[in-house]
């Protein structure tokens, strides 16, 4: 199984790097939404995990990019940024619009091990699935 | 594996409107904004995520190192050292993430991803430079005054293209810097250059 990390940070592509290893993924880090779409038309992956905040690109844009060029990969979306919404009263606007962009699931940073090998397989799974319901994984203090 | 067409469930609705958040980053850095235009809960935002990056990767690695412990073998009081590490981790996850959300962001979401991403630029155009040149390790002390200047760049987060575009430089000149610093620093790639100005692992 292949994986696609796209994040500016260089520590945290490498920490998720180390566990999708001992789940047997192989995976490319990417820095920059460039370089990932640029990994994207290299080889096929069988998941991709976008940070929204990078730069250059914004992440909502790389998703879109990425949804125009492999309809079918699951994209999980993950961000460090939350924040109350002065409207709405809520932390999921910014994670909603990524969904609308073709995001396929999203988690919240920080993440354990455990989350993210979820993430993975509910966006595996979604993928199979015709009509996609609402997962938020959220760290439980 | 390239395709035009969208699948149902993937349908986009609209373009991407944030296209220019990238002619933001192209902007020369005495254009971005500084702290003065920025709001209190951009900037409070902006400092939760840049301290929840090192927690996202403290966590992981805490975990990973419980799993390959709790493996057969002799490990000691490790698991118990672990398990207070981990706790103490996700204790700081807690309250960055309570801190957070006490912040506010009106307008589109669109808008906050633009003004969230330029208050990141602007906090890591500050504050580290002072910890790189404090470092007076004898490896410190052989790179030149452009090699330091890479090294601030990159272990703030520069990519080679925003670090080209500050000191005014090629990116290629500006990799083939970083690449002569990591051999002076003995570093084996960007994020042990990254560790090493972070917790002083210049003069080890």
């Amino acid at each position: 199984m292949w994986a696609l990390v796209i994040d500016d940070d260089v520590n945290v592509g490498e920490a998720i790097q180390a566990i999708l290893a001992s789940q047997r993924f192989e995976t490319v880090h990417a820095l920059r939404a460039s370089s990932g779409i640029h990994a994207l038309e290299q080889r096929r992956f069988d998941v991709v995990i976008v940070d929204l905040f990078l730069p250059g690109m914004s992440g909502l844009d790389t998703i879109y990019r990425i949804r125009q060029q492999a309809p079918d990969v699951p994209i999980i979306a993950m961000t460090g940024f939350r924040y109350r919404h002065r409207a709405s009263n809520s932390t999921t606007d910014l994670l909603d619009l990524a969904k609308r962009r073709g995001a396929t699931i999203h988690i919240h940073k920080p993440f354990t091990p455990s989350q993210l090998v979820e993430a993975i397989g509910a966006s595996l799974e979604r993928r199979r699935a015709p009509e996609p319901a609402s997962v938020e994984r959220e760290l439980q203090p | 594996m390239r395709s035009a067409s969208q699948s149902p469930d993937n349908r986009v609705e609209d373009v991407c409107a944030s296209d220019i958040a990238a002619d933001l980053d192209a902007l020369p850095a005495c254009a971005q904004p500084d702290c003065s235009q920025l709001t209190v809960d951009e900037v409070g935002s902006a400092i939760a995520h840049q301290v929840t990056e090192p927690l996202t990767a403290l966590l992981l690695y805490l975990h990973e190192l419980k799993r390959t412990t709790a493996l057969p073998g002799p490990s000691g009081a490790l698991p118990a050292l672990i398990e207070s590490a981990i706790g103490e981790a996700e204790r700081a996850c807690a309250i960055i993430a309570r801190i957070s959300e006490s912040f506010q962001w009106s307008g589109e979401p669109e808008l906050a991803i633009v003004r969230g991403r330029q208050a990141i630029r602007w906090l890591k155009r500050g504050g580290i430079g002072e910890q790189v040149s404090g470092d007076q390790s004898p490896e410190f002390a052989s790179l030149t005054t452009r090699e330091r200047q890479v090294l601030d760049l990159v272990s703030s987060g520069a990519s080679s293209k925003e670090g080209a575009l500050r000191l005014k430089i090629s990116p290629r000149t500006f990799e083939a810097h970083r690449a002569q610093v990591m051999r002076k620093l003995g570093a084996r790639n960007t994020a042990e250059l990254v560790r090493m100005v972070f917790v002083g692992g210049l003069s080890a």
